[in-house]
């Protein structure tokens, strides 16, 4: 069995080791989602496998008591070519996986249904299902369901993600002096120093120092120093000093001197001009 | 192996124990295991000043203690790792071996002010001690930098969150504010807490309105010798 390299395989493997989900602990709610599989399609081996540079690895698995194996003998690796549901009804008849020794030996699978799970784009893995007799081929309905449960498995990791990435936020405030934090909508008004962080939609007007840090939207508004730090749109205006460190769809419009503007999107990085507007 | 005498460079350590108070479990009954010099001091200026090979000795011989305080007492304990040790692959299997002899549920605490192998190996290092039955532990939570990345990209079973983080909560609401939704976060990661240096009741209180559970510190436990552990004593301790 051989994958397809893809031309954006290294940053397929660069986006899933920035996840930071590889060899970590069991997760009571992907595991849950493990057991629907198996039980709805009634077969008695179900997991969520992400693949690897050279090995696929089990973030959750019931039925075969293994953790990882080498990529080569994955059939989750083949599902990830491409953006569907990948079915063997038997094994051995099938000459994609004929050869595979999982199939060949122990423990013998005949049946198999992946589909891949898609974060931002990256086929990360694949939930998948497996029996050790052949099936009749699928209905459109089944596949669905699969398709269905492997997005949930998808937004769980990615939000697992997003929450990790949150905590270093939460914390450096922990250290500042006025602040308000929240998820969901905040907004803080101040004059002097002003800081707000928060998870959804951010806002900070402030006169004096501003500093807004969110995930989703963040708007900043502030004459002095504004600093605005955001993953996903970010927006900056002040005068004076402005600072704006964004990830994703950035605006800023400053009357001032614009100290440094760091966007992980190349085109932004050139749009960031100092004069009053600039967007991408 | 003598079990409450660890001999090192001319230095006596010995072992103590402090009990943590588990507002969800009252009958826990795990804590950390600690040491100090022959005198009472800390044993850290000396600890720190160890060998690798040094470093093994004494986590061989607190595990030992460790699995005498399971078998007397029912105690689950906690002990700090020099981070040195878990660097090098080489050592990191000899750690391994060695806490494989480990009773099940020893928890190994790591600090965040020391150097760590990269989060890939770091968290194939925890999945082996986790196969082993035992925790991981991110020390000293809130007291550098470093424990930013180490709390998003390390996959600890438990945060003990230091002194740092909790110091005047009483005047600071917004601080409490921050604390609490932190305790919010870790909790929505699936994995447990302890506060480390609880002196006050107005903090402690504060900090249980925070949502926090389970707590360290003078207040509630002082670190015992080992020596002079006893059942009823413990019993009385808890609350």
């Amino acid at each position: 069995m051989t994958y397809q390299k893809e031309p954006s395989e290294e940053m397929r493997l660069e986006f899933l080791h920035s996840l930071t989900i590889l060899d970590t602990a069991q997760d009571i709610n992907l595991d849950r989602i493990v057991t629907l599989c198996r039980q709805i399609f009634d077969v008695p081996v179900a997991d969520i496998s992400l693949i690897d540079r050279d090995r696929q690895w089990l973030k959750s698995e019931q039925g075969l008591g293994i953790s990882e194996t080498s990529r080569k003998d994955s059939f989750c690796t083949i599902t990830i070519e491409e953006d569907r549901v990948f079915e063997v009804s038997d094994a051995l008849l099938d000459p994609l996986v004929s050869e595979n020794p999982y199939v060949v030996g122990e423990p013998h699978i005949r049946h198999y249904m992946g589909a891949p799970i898609t974060i931002a784009g990256f086929r990360i893995g694949a939930l998948c299902i497996m029996d050790f007799k052949p099936h009749e081929k699928r209905t459109k309905n089944e596949r669905d369901i699969l398709c269905g449960l492997a997005d949930v498995v998808a937004r769980e990791i990615y939000l697992q993600h997003l929450l990790r990435e949150a905590i270093p936020v939460v914390l450096s405030v922990a250290t500042t002096t006025s602040m308000s934090t929240g998820t969901g909508t905040v907004v803080s008004e101040g004059t002097g120093v002003t800081t707000t962080t928060g998870v959804g939609t951010t806002t900070t007007t402030g006169t004096g120092t501003t500093t807004t840090t969110g995930t989703g939207t963040t708007t900043s508004t502030g004459s002095g120093t504004t600093t605005t730090v955001g993953t996903g749109m970010t927006t900056s205006t002040g005068t004076g000093t402005t600072t704006r460190t964004g990830e994703g769809t950035t605006e800023s419009m400053t009357e001032g001197l614009e100290v440094t503007t760091t966007n992980d999107a190349d085109e932004a990085k050139k749009a960031s001009k100092k004069k009053p507007k600039s967007k991408d | 192996m003598n079990l409450e005498k660890f001999k090192v460079r001319g230095f006596i350590v010995e072992p103590y124990f402090q009990l943590y108070q588990n507002l969800d479990d009252p009958k826990a009954m795990s804590g950390e295991l600690l040491t100090r010099l022959e005198n009472g001091d800390s044993a850290y200026e000396v600890i720190s000043q160890l060998t690798i090979v040094e470093h093994l000795e004494l986590l061989e011989w607190l595990i030992h203690n460790s699995n005498q305080l399971m078998k007397n007492f029912g105690l689950h304990c906690s002990m700090n790792i020099d981070n040195n040790i878990v660097i090098e692959p080489r050592t990191r299997d000899e750690f391994l071996r060695i806490s494989e002899m480990s009773e099940r549920t020893t928890t190994f605490e790591f600090t965040e002010t020391h150097a760590m192998p990269g989060a890939a190996d770091a968290n194939k290092l925890f999945r082996r001690l986790r196969d082993q039955g035992h925790s991981c532990a991110l020390d000293d939570f809130g007291t550098g930098l470093n424990g930013m990345t180490l709390l998003t990209d390390y996959d600890f079973d438990i945060v003990k969150v230091d002194r740092a983080l909790t110091i005047d909560i009483e005047t600071r609401p917004e601080k409490l504010k921050v604390i609490s939704l932190l305790n919010e976060m870790i909790s929505a990661l699936n994995k447990s807490h302890v506060v480390e240096g609880v002196e006050t009741k107005e903090v402690y209180d504060l900090l249980i309105t925070a949502g926090f559970r389970v707590f360290q510190g003078y207040l509630l436990d002082k670190p015992i010798p080992i020596s002079e552990l006893n059942v009823s004593q413990l019993l009385k301790e808890q609350r």
